[in-house]
C-alpha cells in the first residue's frame, strides 16, 4: 500500500513470484542496508 | 523471545532470535519492507523457531465472534449489538513501561538510515520511510490483518492495491514522509475488494463487513459487534467482504463507500467517535 501510495498508481501483485507488475515497484520491496549491516 | 523495540527493528531483531534458535513474538509492524518479511520467514524456517506477530485482535472474543458470522453466512440478524467483554486487548502499566532512549542520530536509524532525526519524534517515526511505512503501515495492520484472517487468505494477498485522497501535512508545520490521511483500496482475485479508510490516526476504529445479505462491525474501542440484515449493501461477491476503516461524521454518511449505505446504523455506533492514540 504505501509502495502504491509512493508511485501514486494502481499495482498488481504476484503472490506466487512476491513480484509486483511494476520494475519501480519492485525495487521498492527492499533497501539495502547500510554498512555493516548485511542478512547471512 | 518477546520483541517490543521500535517498528524499524522489529524484523532485525526477529531475525537475530531466529538465529539464536528462540521462538518470538513480535509486535506489529513484522518488517518495514515486504522483502525483509520473506527473509524472515525463511530465516524462521530453516532455524525451525516458531514466530507469531502482535496482531492480538485474533484472539479477541469480539473479532472472532465476526469471524464466525462472517465465514458462517449469519450476518442477518437485524441492528442486533453484541457486547464482547472478555479478551480485551492487554496494556502494560505505565510503571512497567521502560523509559524511552533520548532522541539521537544513530540509535533512532534502522540499519538502512543515516537520514537526519531531528525532526522527528519517537510517535512520529512511523510517517518516515527510513523508520516506518506509515500509520496504514502501523494502526492500520490491525485491520489489514483481520481482513486476511477472516477471509483466510493468510498464505496469499491481494492481487491489486491502489490509493487515493492522500494527505500530506504543511511542511511548514511539521513533516512526514507518509501521508496523514489516505485511501488505501485493495482487490482479491476472487473480486472481494478491500478498503482502508486512514483518517490521521484512526480517530474512529472499526472494521465493517459486507456481504450480499448483510454487514457485521466491530466496534475497536469497546468491542461491540454490531450486525445488520440489509440488501441495499451489497458487494460482489463470494461473500463481499469489504475492510472499512475511517473517520466519520455523524451520521454516516451514504458517500461513505461505493454501495449505498444501510439505511440505519445503531445509534450507539454512529456517536462514538473519540480519538485515541492507543495502538
Amino acid at each position: 500500500m504505501t509502495i502504491a501510495a509512493r508511485l501514486n498508481r494502481k499495482l498488481g501483485w504476484d503472490a506466487v513470484k512476491e513480484l509486483f507488475d511494476s520494475e519501480e515497484a519492485n525495487r521498492m520491496l527492499y533497501r539495502e542496508p547500510r554498512a555493516p549491516w548485511r542478512v547471512v | 523471545m518477546l520483541i517490543a523495540t521500535g517498528n524499524r527493528w522489529h524484523a532485525t531483531a526477529s531475525m537475530f532470535a531466529a538465529r539464536a534458535g528462540k521462538d518470538i513474538y513480535c509486535e506489529k509492524p513484522i518488517s518495514l519492507t515486504i522483502r525483509e518479511g520473506r527473509q524472515l520467514v525463511d530465516l524462521c524456517r530453516r532455524h525451525g523457531t516458531i514466530y507469531q506477530a502482535g496482531t492480538q485482535r485474533r484472539s479477541t472474543e469480539s473479532y472472532q465472534f465476526a469471524r464466525e458470522l462472517v465465514r458462517q453466512g449469519k450476518d442477518r440478524a437485524r441492528c442486533t449489538p453484541w457486547k464482547c467483554r472478555s479478551g480485551r486487548r492487554h496494556r502494560a502499566a505505565p510503571a512497567q513501561r521502560c523509559r524511552a532512549p533520548r532522541l539521537g542520530l544513530r540509535p533512532m536509524a534502522r540499519p538502512g538510515s543515516v537520514a537526519p532525526l531531528q525532526l522527528r519524534t519517537r510517535q512520529r517515526l512511523a510517517l518516515f520511510l527510513d523508520t516506518g511505512e506509515g500509520m496504514h503501515t502501523d494502526m492500520g495492520t490491525h485491520y489489514t490483518d483481520q481482513m486476511q484472517w477472516v477471509l483466510g487468505t493468510d498464505d496469499t494477498m491481494p492481487v491489486e492495491f491502489e490509493t487515493g485522497d492522500m494527505v500530506w501535512p504543511d511542511p511548514k508545520q511539521w513533516m512526514s514522509e507518509t501521508a496523514i490521511s489516505g485511501t488505501f483500496k485493495c482487490r482479491y482475485a476472487n473480486g472481494v475488494r478491500g478498503i482502508l479508510y486512514q483518517r490521521k490516526g484512526f480517530t474512529d476504529r472499526y472494521i465493517r463487513y459486507i456481504g450480499d445479505e448483510g454487514w457485521v462491525q466491530v466496534d475497536d474501542e469497546t468491542d461491540i459487534v454490531t450486525a445488520e440484515r440489509s440488501p441495499s449493501c451489497q458487494t460482489r461477491p463470494e461473500g463481499g467482504l469489504s475492510l472499512v476503516q475511517r473517520q466519520l461524521p455523524h451520521p454516516r454518511p451514504a458517500r461513505w463507500h461505493p454501495e449505498p449505505a444501510p439505511a440505519a446504523v445503531s445509534s450507539e455506533v454512529a456517536h462514538r467517535a473519540r480519538p485515541s492514540s492507543r495502538a
